[in-house]
């Protein structure tokens, strides 16, 4: 293998890895820029959103075997319908301090890994992945299929959202009411309305990085912790709030993990990741494509 | 701040409690089955020596720390199978001498500070006289003073070899220490003809332990590993690693972490084009292993002191119940506890009537040519009492014994 090969290998890797958090990065953004909620939640929705799809896949409810992509739907639907009823309980949270706001969504993520536990259990399981496991080689990179679907539908999802956002009247009002909140709501936008759309989306956005990530990892109700806690780094990296942002932030932070972990340090890779994370910030607090106007947590 | 607000924020917090207690302590009084005993050989009506005592006989607590959440949740339950199969046992035929034993089940989540907390606990509060801690390095290094200085003995199935180093004549290890497992695989592999290695670990105390172990035993042949990267225990893409170690072209990638990474990187591997050995210690023998790895776990050799559940009769009569009783093929986890319960068991009748912690290290440290699910045990003064492993390989799926101890 030539440097540039194993460079192009490892990146690519890191771009996999790093759809998965951009995705889960998006949720993040998009609550946080509409009801201006911190929601650590979020990355238990990620985990339940990912066994509502699989077990479907894996035929844990009444032994039905799904396809996957079928498996992909339901699972997406059920956790948007999950996100609307997790923003009636934090509406209320909205308009309170950091602290009371930090608390309950925390709060509801322990209450929602527990329900987990109780239901499927502590113990997890391996995902087969519906696509062939030989890898696809190319110029000696080796691509691994479903890498490349996570990758493909990843980018699909989030070109989708950025459409949505910018062409439907529902994706105008979404923005409107994050940028103003009562102003939107003067000039006839449901801002309720937007915010529960807001959190579906945001919900079914990580139920899909969850089901498309399931074949490569592991799933277990412990998978929470760690994507919710990288993708908010991600979120944060590429600017809280900001759209764009969340997807470039996702995928720089798998690069960089990828990178440090390939050329200088295996054993530091999480640590290298978040001091870059840090430097980053030192030098633009607003992340890499923050918008200014922001106001900061 | 409305009323509204409070009340309902009030409420989601009491639930999150409730929820949280939930997932707490949790004492399992195993079935002591009591009158249903006689199932066969109704011969005898012997059954129930000198029954009907004014007041029921006091249980013997036992406490027991290990996860049973997060990413090792898998160990805590393997590790619980093993024992309450052998104290319900134990309990069905009258305990040790009319005394129940208790079970006190609590999860530290693989957690050194919670495993610190809940030996305080079980042992100032539940007055526990013994105690299964834990099945994690890291863990167990973390509480081993704990149990020294309340003078407590304790069980462990972790593997870092300096657990029994640490000056505490109350540890006892239930299985063979990590080196054993590392020198035997790493003997097998060289004695295959394999010279160029590769190591992949995690940064915990078992995985840190087993990567130096197995480094160690390659030296002993005059080898160096190619290679020797790292990852945290919760990672899931092990790309960069993987590339950085196929670069230097190994033979054998040596696998020093649990079972669930171990598995995602045989699999990472093979799509990565890597068409060498996989071999490993203790977490690769298992059923969870095989199943993470999928296809990729095929060919792949392992070390372990319990190859096969057809051994010799005692194994497959502990399988036998295993199965009957959890409905699961038995494997080295459940035997390892099996058969520090099994010991313990013994030194608590020896101990009877006095049964205190002081006599039941006692007696533990007498425990010597018992046949065991893993070979004989014979503890040292450390709480070293097993040292033989087998070898086994990955076959059609299945765990199949190469060679026995």
């Amino acid at each position: 293998m030539t440097k540039t090969v194993i460079l192009v290998q490892t990146i690519v890797g890191g771009l996999g890895i790093g759809s998965i958090y951009a995705l889960v990065a998006l949720g993040y953004s998009m609550v946080y820029r509409s009801m201006g909620l911190v929601n650590f939640a979020h990355g238990s929705i990620y985990m339940i959103g990912t066994y509502f799809g699989i077990i479907f896949y894996k035929g844990m409810v009444a032994g039905l075997h799904l396809p996957y992509w079928a498996a992909f739907i339901i699972g997406v639907v059920l956790t948007a319908i999950l996100g609307v009823l997790l923003e009636r309980l934090f509406r209320p949270l909205a308009n309170l301090d950091l602290m009371l706001m930090l608390l309950g969504t925390i709060g509801v993520g322990i209450m929602l890994d527990n329900l987990a536990i109780i239901i499927w259990g502590a113990e997890g399981f391996a995902v087969k992945s519906p696509l062939p496991s030989k890898p696809i080689l190319v110029g000696g990179v080796s691509l691994l299929p479903q890498m490349l679907l996570v990758i493909g539908v990843g980018t699909l999802l989030m070109i989708g959202l950025q459409t949505f956002l910018s062409r439907t009247k529902v994706g105008k009002a979404m923005r409107a009411a994050a940028q103003d909140r009562e102003i939107a709501s003067a000039m006839g936008i449901p801002v309720n309305f937007t915010n529960a759309v807001t959190f579906a989306i945001g919900s079914g956005l990580a139920s899909a990085a969850g089901i498309l990530a399931a074949p490569i990892v592991y799933v277990n109700p412990a998978m929470s912790a760690a994507v919710g806690i990288k993708g908010f780094a991600a979120a944060i990296l590429g600017g809280l709030g900001s759209i764009p942002g969340a997807i470039v932030g996702g995928l720089l932070f798998g690069v960089i993990e990828a990178i440090s972990a390939g050329f200088i340090s295996s054993a530091y890779t999480k640590g290298i990741a978040f001091i870059i994370m840090v430097l980053v910030l030192m030098v633009k607090p607003s992340g890499i494509v923050g918008e200014t106007t922001v106001e900061k947590v | 701040m409305t009323r509204r607000n409070v009340y309902l924020l009030v409420t989601l917090l009491s639930i999150v409690a409730v929820l949280l207690g939930a997932c707490g302590a949790k004492a399992t009084p195993t079935p002591t089955k009591p009158a249903a005993q006689p199932t066969t050989a109704p011969a005898q009506p012997t059954a129930a020596p000198t029954a009907a005592p004014t007041q029921p006989p006091e249980p013997i607590k036992i406490g027991w720390i290990a996860p049973k959440t997060g990413t090792n949740a898998i160990l805590g339950e393997w590790d619980e199978r093993g024992i309450l199969l052998a104290f319900e046992a134990k309990n069905a035929q009258g305990g040790i001498h009319g005394r129940p034993l208790v079970l006190i089940q609590e999860d530290d989540e693989a957690d050194p500070t919670k495993a610190v907390a809940l030996a305080q606990k079980l042992i100032t509060q539940d007055k526990v006289v013994a105690a299964f801690a834990c099945t994690n390095s890291t863990t167990t290094l973390a509480v081993v003073d704990i149990f020294k200085e309340y003078k407590i003995p304790h069980l462990t199935s972790a593997l870092n070899a300096t657990i029994t180093q640490k000056g505490s004549k109350y540890v006892f290890r239930d299985c063979p220490a990590g080196p054993a497992y590392e020198k035997s695989i790493v003997d097998f592999m060289v004695g295959k003809g394999f010279k160029k290695f590769a190591i992949i670990s995690d940064t915990s105390a078992y995985g840190k332990g087993e990567a130096e172990y197995q480094t160690n035993a390659l030296k002993e042949h005059g080898l160096e590993p190619l290679a020797v990267e790292w990852y945290a225990i919760d990672d899931k893409d092990f790309t960069g690693q993987l590339t950085k170690i196929l670069q230097t072209n190994p033979e054998v990638i040596l696998f020093g972490g649990s079972e669930v990474a171990s598995g995602l990187i045989a699999k990472q591997a093979r799509q990565l084009g890597f068409t060498g050995q996989f071999a490993g210690g203790a977490a690769i023998g298992t059923t969870k292993f095989v199943e993470v790895a999928g296809d990729a776990a095929e060919g792949t050799y392992y070390s372990n002191p319990y190859i096969t559940n057809d051994l010799n009769d005692m194994t497959r009569d502990f399988a036998a119940r295993y199965k009957a009783r959890w409905g699961d093929e038995p494997e080295s986890h459940g035997a390892k506890a099996y058969d520090g319960a099994t010991v313990l068991i013994m030194a608590l009748e020896k101990a009877y009537p006095d049964i205190t912690p002081e006599r039941i290290t006692e007696e533990l440290h007498k425990i010597c040519g018992v046949q065991g699910l893993q070979g004989e045990i014979c503890y040292d003064e450390n709480g070293e009492g097993l040292h033989n492993v087998g070898i086994g390989v990955v076959k059609d799926g299945k765990l199949t014994p190469v060679s026995v101890q």
